[in-house]
């Protein structure tokens, strides 16, 4: 019943931001709900993962290792958005971009975003599954169109089509699935709707039907993934989206998205009785994803498009490990980690140079360090880390990534490594304009003040390097190869 | 008197046809109907399969599909487009002719995939690939909700024949979530109407490289 | 015995260093940063110290401590590398007190300095690295902060100077990572040892490809043709104590992981696969040498002399490479020795330099040496450094470079007599290039400062420019000595390396020959004498007359000097094949009717052919690519629907 308490406490929250009075209660309430259960399901994962197995939930939900390293991950995205719309918020309103009732649907729309992302975590049955899959997108829509302006409103409709038609595949394969367990192995449908009951009589299932399903499935949710050439969304939708909903959106539920592909990728393994087949999927995908990002990446002109597409590169990075077999799974769940404290940060600080600069345009944004100091240092920190510098978490996932590579594809992986150069080349070039460039630029006015953001900012930036030196050591090995392991084996 | 299995076929085609009729409709309220129409025949479609399985839940499902797919979606529909004074007339990315070539592709392709299983049914890949061709050539946002619904009953076509018995609880969740996509997708329509006073996609092209 | 002051030595080294990285953070104050940096130089002293004991007590550090779980190694190769980063490193960071005081407006002070130290933290963990894991780290966390220290003074060319470095640089991380990852056989945290042991029973194209790609991903860090033209951009463009710091050591961090790799990983590898080095090697030291000739700006000449010794250091690692797998011995460790003496005497003597091209950018606040000139007159004492450094540069005996190319060419005149005709061949071209190059290097030398500390100065400043100061002038003067003692002490040394067991008293041996680096000075100090000498006996101070220069009546102007420009004419000339230099002429007249009276301009324009052959044609395919990929987001739903639908088909259609 855990998670159904979950559940409940978001929609009380949820609920809060329309029985408060003032804006400033909605944002305060809000606070006091999203640390509180943020810090609480962050708690619990913690307790869960260190402190040894733990007991599967039966009905419809369940949990295992990989289920609750997920949702610690989406508790702690969950805490620093939601202190980090506080002031986003906050500070568009008092600007007047924002209207109380546009508050309130910013708050209520979050708090039911991450209900659907931990309903999508947590779910083992697959219509449970699909409606929270689904649910993400909904909820979200109407916070891409916040601002309802041409472009927003634009980009909400392409989201919400685009993810609406892969998720529709995606339950289409996920019929199939049930289907193959219908005929192979005579479950009634109302059993064979469980992702644990479908791994648990996976060799029964029909190999070819098992293969249509998972491509379905793949390209289907792999669509709210962002792999290319199914991204076309994510760029418009991250970009025009307030900032902080944009570091959920990038940080965490492509990851939650990724999450629920891989559970079926465990499904289709175990039917298919190996791995290769999945992992050619997945470093196909994977390597054209990394790839466009690339070329993407080299003459964006947009910062915050610049990071959506940074996602999509590193969305490319766990499906190509996730493709190189077992240490690859093991790589790409380090990835998700870093992944997941540093993007977030890094549209925090779009966030505030969007506040104070008013455009999204890279070249209409010069100066930052001296106009910005604070938020100017902390997203440079942020973007050597997404780059993989060391000590990023994101330099030891992508080192053992290439390590691994190297052994069984060298062509591809010199493909990828390429290309990883070439990103940096790109997003590096784009930011030390942003930061350094001289254009005519006013004087300061006020010097930049130290506010929540940055709180929040600089301490994901000691969480992802501090992830970066502990997962080096071998307690953290053994208990990323149990997260890991979850995917494979139980469910 | 005709057997339960011939009204389980008739209803098949008729979802099927309802749709493909559509894709050439050119006026709103026309589609609409038509898609209204072949939610119909899916309803009845649920109720023929659940019987000829010997189930009775079948019944409470097509229920669902009656009063969201048949009544509610479309009128909402209806509703939304006649608010924004939306022109009744769509307008194509391809002529008729290759309209129909297009379809008849996505067919064969049904026919092709159906084929290669005993067990896969051919109507409901085929509603998926119309829906995504509805929503490929056309160029307005009414015809892309719609095209999506149309997938929609496809995949619930795919539950309805070849898995069938899915729990009622399940069923009325994925009911309330395809609802619920559409009527944002209705509400984020109005907010394109009155941005650019006009449904038709080709205005929505501002977001590129 | 096991004396663990060694390894407490390296400990407090390494912590000194990240102290003087973390220190700045709290505060900017001219105090703080005085400590920062004097703690820097101590940690750094230290470092060189423990490298220096750890020869006297003879290498006892078996069992390897760990720092945060990396394990450290230190062996003769790793120490002697050791010694020459930190000693240099030390002498840098007391420069640099005084120097970015001087510059403190155009840099940000803190962030300078705390990259600095970083930089130099990272070149600490490449050389005590034992593992690939430890060791990228370590490469990463150097090049990432030499590339933010390119471009330190935030101007846009620094910052796209900054960003080619940054792609070369990452490319070659990449590739080196990936050469590492073949070799062991994707275990990410084997050590070197291990390393090689899978390299022996690796396949002989997995052992090729990881040659090529290590090859590429070390050459391209040290700048060698054709991957070298990050070099000239990003070192002069770098406040001077790093360039210093990038061309004396950073360069031999990539010579010491070739090295690395060489001696200890690769299985023997045949013959034909240290041709390319040695050719490239070659190549990019007549290049360098070509350039430095014809190169007006003062940092940018000393970058293409850098050049053009790390391609000397790689033809002469290729050599002893050859040599090994022709069974010529002798040659291989007499090359051997000889690379490490170069890199030690390179480290010296260019960081030298860059530290006083440093103090006469501060002074005169230009690089063009066409702006200088006269600096002799002006700043004697330093000049003398400086000329002692040059001479350094173009191996003169008795300084340090003079040891290892006669250490070098003497042994490859010996093999010649001894080896079949195809090695023959090869050990002529080494011994032809390497003599041609040094030709050329003493060309630029003279040239670099012939015009800039010579004769009448040329502008303003250079004939207002005073003696450094202190803090600026003595790091220089340690250098210049340094070239000195290494070239006095280099048989010492090398004994002590362990790359020269067979020496007897301080002569360097080479087959038949000896060389013993005392007599070689005491010669010198005995010529210079006599010459002295020589001039007080015979010349008549009564009847010598000191006067200014007689020109037809004419005033002397510092219009009538050569400049550097006319001085490379000639070498532009002959290599015009090779260099596509290009002077244009431009005569504007300033009498209308008369056209001999005119103003003449000229531009030296310089295109390096390899620049439009190779990256060029690179960079437009990707910018291409790009361009292309960008038309996909064309904005239009039902593409993107499309696309799905393409992907969803193409998957089912290759995937089943």
């Amino acid at each position: 019943m855990a998670p159904l308490l979950l559940f409940a406490a978001l929609l009380a929250a949820a609920a809060s931001a329309y029985i408060a009075r003032s804006e400033r209660q909605v944002r305060v309430l809000s606070f006091t709900f999203g640390s509180l259960i943020g810090l609480g399901v962050l708690a619990c994962a913690l307790s869960a993962l260190l402190g040894g197995p733990v007991a599967p939930v039966a009905g419809w939900w369940h949990a295992d290792a990989f289920t609750w390293f997920m949702a610690g991950l989406i508790a702690f995205v969950y805490v620093s958005a939601t202190i980090a719309s506080v002031r986003y918020v906050g500070a568009e309103h008092h600007e007047g971009i924002l209207s109380l009732s546009q508050v309130r649907l910013y708050f209520g729309l979050l708090h039911l975003f991450v209900l659907t992302m931990f309903a999508a975590t947590f779910a083992d049955n697959l219509g449970a599954l699909w409606m929270s899959l689904e649910g993400t997108t909904l909820a979200t829509t109407m916070l891409v169109a916040m601002y309802r302006k041409d472009a927003s409103v634009e980009a909400a409709w392409k989201y919400i089509i685009l993810c609406s038609i892969g998720i529709t595949l995606g339950l289409l394969g996920m019929l199939m699935f049930v289907h193959a367990a219908a005929v192979g192995a005579g479950l009634s449908p109302g059993e064979a709707l469980s992702l644990s009951a479908l791994r648990a009589h996976a060799s029964a299932l029909d190999a070819t039907l098992v293969r249509w399903a998972f491509i379905f499935v793949f390209i289907g949710l792999g669509t709210k993934v962002g792999f290319v050439p199914m991204h076309a969304w994510l760029p418009d939708a991250h970009s025009k989206t307030p900032s902080p909903i944009s570091a959920m959106l990038s940080g965490i539920l492509l990851n939650v998205a990724l999450g629920a592909v891989l559970r079926f990728k465990g499904v289709a393994d175990a039917s298919l009785g190996g791995t290769t087949w999945t992992n050619g999927i997945f470093l196909v995908f994977g390597l054209v994803s990394i790839v466009a990002a690339a070329l993407f990446l080299l003459q964006q002109r947009n910062y915050k498009r610049m990071l959506a597409y940074s996602s999509v590169e590193h969305m490319g990075i766990m499906a190509f490990s996730i493709g190189l077999g077992p240490v690859g799974l093991l790589t790409s769940v380090i990835h998700m980690i870093g992944h997941a404290f540093v993007k977030p940060m890094l549209f925090f600080g779009a966030g505030e140079v969007l506040l104070a600069y008013k455009t999204t345009h890279i070249e209409n944004v010069r100066g930052v360090m001296r106009r910005l100091p604070i938020t100017g240092s902390l997203f440079l920190a942020g973007l050597l880390l997404i780059l993989a510098v060391p000590p990023s978490a994101l330099f030891t996932s992508e080192f053992l990534m290439i390590g691994v590579g190297m052994r069984f594809h060298p062509g591809l992986t010199l493909l990828a490594l390429v290309s990883l150069s070439v990103i940096a080349l790109g997003m590096l070039r784009s930011v030390t304009s942003m930061l350094y460039g001289a254009n005519g630029e006013k004087a300061a006015e006020a010097p930049e003040r130290w506010n929540l953001t940055h709180g929040v900012m600089l301490v994901q930036l000691i969480a992802a390097v501090g992830i970066g030196v502990w997962a080096a050591s071998p307690g953290a090995f053994r208990l990323l190869s149990e997260i890991a392991q979850s995917l494979i084996t139980t469910l | 008197m005709i057997s339960l299995a011939h009204w389980n076929q008739l209803f098949t085609a008729g979802l099927l046809l309802f749709s493909l009729m559509l894709i050439g409709k050119p006026r709103l309220p026309a589609i609409i109907r038509h898609f209204a129409l072949s939610s119909l025949c899916l309803a009845g479609l649920t109720v023929t399969a659940s019987l000829l399985r010997g189930e009775a839940q079948g019944l409470y499902s097509a229920l669902g599909t009656f009063a969201f797919k048949v009544v509610f979606i479309p009128a909402v529909l209806a509703y939304a487009a006649k608010r924004a004074h939306a022109s009744m007339q769509v307008k194509f990315y391809l002529r008729p002719a290759m309209t129909y070539f297009a379809v008849a592709a996505a067919l064969l392709a049904a026919y092709l995939v159906a084929g290669r299983f005993a067990t896969v049914p051919f109507v409901s890949i085929a509603l998926v690939l119309l829906g995504l061709s509805l929503m490929i050539m056309r160029k307005d946002l009414y015809s892309q909700i719609i095209g999506f619904m149309v997938m929609e009953n496809g995949v619930a076509a795919y539950g309805v024949i070849a898995v069938g018995g899915i729990p009622l609880l399940v069923e009325i969740g994925i009911f309330l979530t395809v609802t619920a996509g559409a009527l944002v997708m209705a509400v984020l329509s109005r907010h394109v109407q009155e941005l650019y006073a006009t449904g038709d996609t080709e205005r929505l092209t501002e977001l590129t490289e | 015995m096991n004396p663990t002051y060694l390894i407490d030595g390296i400990l407090l080294c390494v912590a000194g260093t990240v102290a003087a990285a973390v220190l700045p953070l709290f505060g900017g104050g001219r105090g703080l940063r005085r400590l920062t940096l004097s703690l820097l130089a101590v940690a750094t002293g230290i470092g060189a110290s423990v490298g220096i004991a750890a020869f006297i007590e003879g290498m006892p550090l078996g069992a390897a401590p760990a720092i945060f779980g990396f394990r450290i190694a230190f062996d003769a190769l790793s120490a002697s590398f050791f010694i020459l980063l930190n000693a240099v490193a030390c002498v840098v960071s007391l420069y640099s007190i005084a120097y970015v005081d001087g510059q403190a407006d155009a840099y940000g002070v803190r962030r300078l300095d705390a990259l600095t130290a970083l930089f130099i933290l990272g070149m600490q963990g490449v050389l005590l690295a034992t593992t690939p894991f430890s060791f990228l780290l370590s490469w990463e966390t150097m090049s990432m902060s030499s590339f933010f220290l390119v471009m330190a003074d935030k101007k846009p060319e620094s910052i796209r100077a900054g960003l080619f470095y940054l792609i070369m640089t990452h490319l070659g991380a990449g590739a080196i990572l990936a050469g590492f990852m073949l070799l062991s056989g994707g275990a990410a945290f084997a050590s070197f040892g291990q390393m090689a042991l899978t390299a022996q029973s690796a396949p002989h194209a997995i052992v090729l490809l990881a040659f090529a790609l290590t090859f590429f991903g070390f050459g391209s860090k040290a700048g060698l043709w054709p991957f070298h033209l990050w070099l000239p951009e990003a070192h002069p463009q770098a406040p001077s104590h790093i360039s210093a710091l990038m061309s004396g050591v950073m360069l031999k961090m990539a010579l010491y992981g070739f090295l690395r790799l060489l001696l200890s990983v690769f299985p023997p590898i045949p013959s034909a696969w240290t041709l390319p080095v040695i050719a490239l090697g070659l190549l990019s030291a007549v290049f360098g040498a070509l350039y430095a000739i014809i190169e007006r700006d003062f940092k940018r000449l000393l970058a293409y002399s850098s050049i053009e010794n790390l391609g000397l250091m790689f033809t002469m690692l290729g050599a002893a490479a050859f040599a090994r797998a022709n069974a010529l011995p002798a040659l291989a460790n007499a090359a051997l020795a000889a690379v490490v003496l170069h890199a030690i005497a390179h480290a010296v003597f260019k960081s030298g330099l860059f530290m006083g091209a440093g103090a006469i950018v501060h002074e005169l606040h230009t690089r063009d040496l066409e702006s200088m000139g006269g600096l002799a007159k002006r700043m004697p004492k330093f000049s003398g450094a400086m000329l002692v450094l040059a001479l350094g540069a173009v191996a003169m005996p008795p300084f340090s470079a003079f040891m290892s190319e006669w250490l070098f060419l003497q042994n490859v005149v010996e093999a010649i007599r001894l080896s079949a005709p195809f090695v023959q061949g090869v050990l002529i071209v080494i011994l032809s290039g390497v003599a041609f190059v040094g030709g050329l290097a003493i060309f630029a030398m003279v040239k670099m400062f012939g015009i800039a500390f010579l004769a009448l100065p040329r502008s303003e400043r250079a004939s207002q420019a005073e003696e450094p100061a202190a803090g600026l002038s003595w790091p220089v003067y340690a250098m210049a000595a340094l070239t000195f003692l290494v070239g006095l002490l280099a048989p010492a040394l090398l004994r002590a390396f362990g790359f020269m067991r067979e020496t007897d008293g301080g002569r360097l041996l080479a087959g038949g020959g000896a060389l013993a680096p005392s007599s070689v000075a005491l010669l010198f100090a005995a010529i210079g004498t006599g010459v002295v000498l020589a001039r007080k006996v015979f010349s008549d101070a009564r009847r010598e007359r000191s006067y200014h220069s007689w020109d037809c009546g004419q005033p002397m102007t510092e219009k009538m000097e050569y400049t550097a420009t006319a001085f490379s004419a000639p070498m532009r000339f002959f290599f015009r094949l090779m260099l596509h230099a290009r002077k244009n002429v431009t005569a504007i007249p300033i009498v209308a009717t008369n056209p001999w009276i005119a103003r003449r301009e000229s531009r030296l324009e310089v295109r390096p052919l390899w620049m439009e052959a190779l990256y060029a044609p690179v960079a437009r395919a990707v910018l291409y690519a790009s361009t292309q990929a960008r038309r996909l987001h064309n904005g239009i739903i039902q593409f993107y629907i499309a696309l799905i639908l393409v992907a969803l088909i193409a998957t089912l259609a290759i995937a089943l």
